[in-house]
């Protein structure tokens, strides 16, 4: 079957098996290779994206069912070669280990914060139940969460005054 | 947090971005299936379904002949080699008790045949087609059942090598004892005793195990694998395939975390040898659920120790009896068995009699492997509950009775020469030990004094307050080898090729901080080049808390010599005398301020005069192994309605010696107390009556998400180790020992009741206070 | 790693626009309803079920709305879980509903999983059922042709097994919003808090006038083959005055009216006594 979807703002329509799951599009189909598979029933969250902004794990979905949808990937978070504040976050608080993970991290803070801009410790541990991290015990992943809402309201706040 | 500042360095002791980071957090192609070769065949193993059995006919012809199949794998037509699967120095102290494929199985999950095909989805058919005739055996699905008299043996064949008894299934056997412990407990005033058991439990990496392999253009053998050892798996698939080491080539990409499991050389020959057969590329990455049943586990063990003291608390005797059930092959039997003993015992080294023994056996059970702690995690749990519970019997405090019995700088432990990796050990003092600092730090933010004993109360939970020491090692001794190698290139930057491997720790970045430190350039010049067996000098690999120590030493030696080198170039071209010049922010600066930059010098030497490259290779292998301690508190609540035990808080000072990235170091200890607090509480393989494990999934296997985390701290007490690189000692493994015994401990001080059999689940903490009262 | 056991070779997805389409679709064979996913994809991939129609039914506008109708709240079936949380009739008439879903599984498993999947799947830990126990809620059920509306306790019939005839779909959870004055009491045990699937779990809505329980109702998972309400333990307490010794006789009763089994999670004898202590912790609760 045929489907039209938007990844990483980029219009995309592929021919499709019914079976085939949304990860294993964005993987072999698109090369965004950038969302993992770690356990492929839901309970890790490293193949988590964004599906018309919401977090979602792409190993649970068929890549039918996204049909006329919007899905944002890891690779579609940052612009060109600039990090975005919440990349650069996890990379000064060292949030990243052995990063296969990680990918899955940043996208669910980045749907977290684009809701809740300065969550609490408990907000961000209840967004990112989802995501399991063998390596970091989650200490600098909470506070890189934290230290990126810091990052992204600065920036905003410089862009207001540049308005 | 830093106990104290370093400002001894320019590039050490800093926190220095991870060099990898920019591509991880953006989801750079970094990891083994990342990358997609044409014509890639997919392998999947078919798995036994019995725990013991022998295989009277196994029929492929059907799944041959399914189209799409390109090979088909089974012990008859495969290398029957015996090997051992654990990445270990040469000779491994492991027995060679594994085959390719065997005409027996010893687990349920055990390897029977492999596929090679198109597609998974035609592999997974043809699997289906397969048919096995087995004849089942009597399975031994326990410790006491393997040690009975009679018992199925396991590993009858004639050529494995390197069992202690296989008759009786006894993988490997350790008695050592230092002065007479009999005498000792005789002429001790208290005596307590306590045994302990643990769980089967799993490593978890979020990346399963996986291997890439294929042909290069010159048809040698490349595996791009999923490793902590490259070099071991380049050796032991050579003999596994008879192949010649240098038609193998083993690349080790990004990995997404290995805790051990990855110290196993499980899949690569079968992958490399569809390959060979085929001449293309080939795929086996393991699901989820293979992880749990074929990979490898944490060996469960029974541990029992007994301590005598004196009235006034010196400890006078030890005795610690393991036995290790390795499952149904003996990877690491007989060095996690040692280390049992080896890194636990010498922290207690007032007591002058002391006793280790144990055994480690097979049963048809999944397969024991290395695991961060590596038996050490095991013996620490009665250890420590059972020097409470002497402190409780002595009415000393339980931190009292730990200084007065912790070894100390300048001191040492006979165990230390006894009991090495599988033979005996090293010699050696400890030259830096600021563990008395750790248990004062310790003991204050967790409130000891003012929460100790005092049982708080609200509603049905209870809280209570407990603590433990230990130490680990770095490296083995005369065992472990790395080496490095530095060149420089004429912008004044190095390339510095490791043969170690970052498997998510952050070693890459590190030795660089070291390079950059000895050289005196910023970080960033420093390109660093790991785990690639045609590129990258030897490296044993990452375990034991090695690399820092190790690898650390070698990258500091290559770089001092390259220092030299430059300074030789340069006291030339200043007209100077070398021993004059200093190297500071990329210059080489004479006395009287003359100074030419590092590009410079690389320039003079790679252009103009006595041209030569610069660069040094340099090794090494200890002559002992530090070890890190730690002092770690908890406080926890009880609930006594229903048996939860809630950590409210966790505090864990670590003397780790010089922190050359104090976050990379506090992200260790923080990632492996997450993990062993999720030991402790919750993570358990259930394994049914016929040997199957019946949750191998994350739904039901529970290893701790952000939420279950209690607020915890991280403190980092400066200490210097005279001969680590820069005084630094390794950290990677010493977290994890310390939750089961402090959270026992506490559970101890909520209710009273001492908690001998992990996971800590609500049922068994219930159960324990039912039989109380 | 896709694919512990492949997906049936022509498995067909269909989008299904109304309620009308669905009902033509959902007697052909193979067909199965599809939502979110979080569990069907699971279970296909295990090989557990093995449909070759999935009509998918996200998009259906009657089946994706939450609405207050006559002083009872109606949910749709495909409503999210993460969208009945976000719902301020769900927050300030049914608080118990969103205390046992804050800590269903994930985000991500919320964002796609209905309370109609989780009701279907029917599962003895199913997180929403002892809630809409508690609250008396009543399913309508549809099929060509007629339509029915039955108490939630009559849908379960054991693990994975519901009342859903064939040809037959859950439309719409219906619940009378109760009237006000109870204390609600919900607590789950589980071996850790994210994700954590119910050792055991209890719910209960007890109302107490004049100093004695004028209605009392129990609810508790994962301790029998079906969430189920603990109608004994109600009787005993309804129209007593809450003593020491009501609480432990409640307490008792509680425990014997349970049917756990022993599973990879905990034994049935611990799960017996849990409920027994839960009762008792809920009632010394209200009493203060």
């Amino acid at each position: 079957m045929q489907i039209r979807i938007i990844v990483n703002g980029r219009p995309v329509e592929r021919e499709i098996e019914a079976d085939m799951r949304l990860l294993d599009l964005l993987r072999d189909g698109l090369h965004l290779t950038g969302t993992k598979e770690g356990c492929g029933e839901g309970e890790c969250g490293a193949c988590t994206v964004l599906l018309d902004g919401q977090a979602v794990n792409s190993c649970l979905i068929l890549a039918a069912q996204v049909d006329g949808k919007e899905i944002l990937t890891v690779e579609g978070i940052s612009k060109g070669n600039t990090l975005h504040p919440i990349q650069q976050a996890f990379v000064e608080e060292g949030a990243v280990q052995c990063g296969f993970c990680t990918p899955g991290f940043i996208v669910s803070t980045y749907a977290l914060l684009k809701s809740n801009p300065a969550p609490s410790d408990q907000e961000i541990t209840s967004a990112l139940t989802g995501n399991l991290c063998r390596c970091t015990g989650y200490v600098k992943i909470v506070d890189a969460v934290h230290h990126a809402a810091k990052l992204m309201h600065q920036k905003e706040g410089r862009s207001r005054r540049a308005l | 947090m830093k106990d104290v500042q370093n400002t001894r360095f320019t590039a050490v002791g800093k926190n220095a971005r991870k060099i990898d980071g920019y591509g991880l957090v953006t989801g750079k192609p970094m990891f083994v299936t990342d990358i997609d070769l044409p014509r890639t065949l997919h392998v999947k193993i078919l798995p036994s379904p019995h725990a013991h059995a022998r295989i009277l006919e196994i029929d492929t012809s059907k799944a041959e002949a399914i189209a799409g199949v390109a090979c088909v794998l089974t012990h008859k037509n495969t290398p029957s080699r015996r090997y051992t699967t654990a990445g270990q120095g040469y000779p491994e102290p492991s027995p060679y008790d594994s085959r390719m494929f065997d005409d027996k199985v010893r687990f349920v999950g055990d390897r029977v045949a492999a596929v090679a095909a198109e597609t998974e989805a035609i592999a997974l058919e043809a699997l289906k087609a397969i048919a096995v005739r087995y004849e089942v055996l009597p399975p031994v699905l326990s410790i006491d059942e393997a040690l009975c008299p009679g018992a199925p043996v396991i590993h009858e064949e004639e050529d494995a090598t390197g069992i202690y008894d296989a008759s009786r299934n006894i993988v490997a056997d350790v008695d050592i004892d230092a002065g007479d412990v009999v005498r000792g407990f005789a002429e001790s005033d208290v005596i307590v005793e306590m045994t302990c058991e643990t769980q089967y439990a799993q490593h978890t990496p979020i990346e399963p195990h996986v291997v890439l392999s294929y042909l290069d253009e010159n048809r040698r053998l490349v595996l791009r694998s999923s490793t902590q050892v490259p070099f071991h798996v380049r050796r032991i698939i050579a003999y596994v395939l008879d192949l010649p080491i240098h038609q193998i080539r083993v690349i080790k990409p990004r990995i997404g975390g290995g805790f051990g499991a990855k110290q196993e050389v499980l899949i690569e020959d079968l992958a490399g040898l569809v390959t060979l057969r085929t001449g293309r590329p080939a795929l086996l990455e393991l699901t989820r659920h293979e992880e749990f049943v074929s990979s490898r586990v944490r060996h469960p063990m029974r541990v029992r120790v007994k301590l005598g003291a004196k009235n006034d608390g010196t400890l006078h005797a030890i005795e610690m009896e393991a036995i290790s059930n390795t499952g149904a092959y003996g990877s690491h039997g007989l060095t996690v068995l040692s280390n049992t003993g080896s890194k636990t015992l010498p922290l207690y080294n007032k007591a002058e009699n002391v006793h280790f023994f144990g055994k480690a056996v097979y049963t048809n059970l999944p397969v024991a492997g290395a695991y961060r702690g590596y038996g050490a995690t095991q013996g620490y749990f009665p250890l420590e509950m059972a020097i409470d519970e002497l402190a409780e019997r002595l009415n000393i405090d339980p931190l009292e009775l730990r200084r007065k019995n912790h070894i100390r700088c300048g001191e040492t432990s006979p165990i230390f020469e006894k009991l090495g990796e599988g033979r005996e050990g090293v010699a050696f003092t400890v030259k830096s030990c600021e563990l008395p600092r750790a248990i004062e730090i310790g003991a204050e933010k967790i409130g000891w004094v003012e929460k100790r004993g005092k049982r708080t109360r609200e509603g049905a939970w209870v809280h209570g307050i407990g603590m433990s020491i230990h130490m680990q090692g770095s490296g083995i001794p005369r065992i472990d080898m790395a080496a490095a190698t530095i060149k420089m290139n004429e912008d004044g930057s190095f390339n510095l090729l490791v043969g170690a491997t970052d498997l998510g720790t952050g070693s890459d970045t590190i030795l660089g901080q070291i390079t950059a430190e000895v050289l005196g350039v910023p970080s960033e010049k420093v390109l660093v080049i790991s785990s690639d067996t045609d590129i990258t000098p030897f490296d044993t690999g990452a375990y034991a808390s090695s690399t820092t120590y190790v690898s650390g030493t070698a990258v500091e030696r290559a770089a001092k010599e390259v220092r030299e080198q430059v300074l030789s170039v340069a006291a030339k071209m200043l007209g100077a005398e070398q021993a004059n010049l200093t190297i500071s922010d990329e210059r080489v600066v004479a006395p009287e301020g003359e100074n030419v930059t590092l590009a410079e010098v690389c320039q003079y030497a790679m252009y103009q005069v006595d041209q030569f490259q610069i660069g040094a290779t340099s090794s090494c292998v200890p002559e002992e192994s530090p070890p890190p301690f730690m002092a770690s508190f908890a406080e926890v609540a009880v609930d006594t309605e229903t048996g939860v035990i809630k950590v409210l808080k966790y505090i864990v000072a670590i003397d780790c010696g010089t922190a050359l990235n104090p976050q990379m170091a506090e992200g260790q200890v923080e990632g492996s107390i997450a993990n062993g607090i999720g030991y402790a509480l919750t993570e358990e393989m259930r394994i049914s009556s016929k040997g199957r494990v019946r949750n191998p999934t994350l739904f039901d296997y529970k290893i701790l998400g952000s939420l279950d985390m209690p607020p915890f701290e991280v403190i980092l007490v400066d200490s210097y180790e005279p001969t680590g690189p820069m005084g630094a000692k390794s950290v990677a493994e010493i977290g994890i020992n310390g939750p089961i015994p402090t959270i026992a401990n506490a559970v101890y001080d909520a209710v009273g009741v001492r908690l001998t059999k992990t996971p800590f689940t609500p049922e068994k903490v219930l159960a324990a206070l039912r039989d109380r009262s | 790693m896709s694919g512990e056991k492949e997906f049936v070779q022509h498995l067909q997805h269909l989008k299904i626009g109304s309620i009308e389409d669905l009902l033509q679709q959902i007697g052909e064979p193979g067909a199965r309803i599809i939502c979110g996913g979080t569990d069907l994809l699971v279970k296909m991939r295990s090989g557990a079920i093995s449909p070759e129609r999935l009509l998918d039914i996200s998009e259906i506008d009657a089946l994706r709305a939450i609405e207050e109708k006559d002083g009872r709240i109606e949910i749709g079936a495909a409503v999210t879980e993460s969208e009945i949380l976000a719902s301020e009739l769900v927050t300030v008439c049914l608080p118990l509903l969103r205390t046992a879903l804050v800590h269903l599984g994930s985000l991500q498993i919320r964002n796609r999983g209905t309370l109609g999947g989780n009701l279907v799947n029917a599962s003895p830990a199913a997180d929403s059922a002892v809630p809409l126990l508690l609250y008396n809620a009543e399913l309508i059920l549809q099929r060509a042709g007629s339509e029915r509306s039955i108490p939630v306790e009559e849908f379960f019939r054991g693990p994975g097994q519901t009342a859903l005839a064939s040809g037959e779909f859950l439309r719409t959870v219906s619940i009378p919003i109760p009237r006000e004055g109870f204390d609600p009491f919900f607590h789950k045990v589980g071996r850790r808090r994210a994700l954590a699937i119910a050792i055991a779990s209890l719910g209960a809505l007890l109302w107490v006038e004049g100093g004695v329980v004028a209605e009392a109702r129990l609810a508790a998972g994962s301790v029998a083959p079906t969430a189920i309400r603990l109608s004994r333990t109600e009787n005993l307490l309804t129209g007593e005055k809450i003593t020491p010794e009501l609480i432990a006789q409640a307490r008792e009763l509680a425990a014997q009216e349970v049917s756990p089994i022993t599973d990879i999670r905990a034994s049935a004898g611990y799960r017996r006594e849990v409920i027994g202590d839960l009762v008792e912790r809920f009632l010394n609760e209200v009493v203060g």
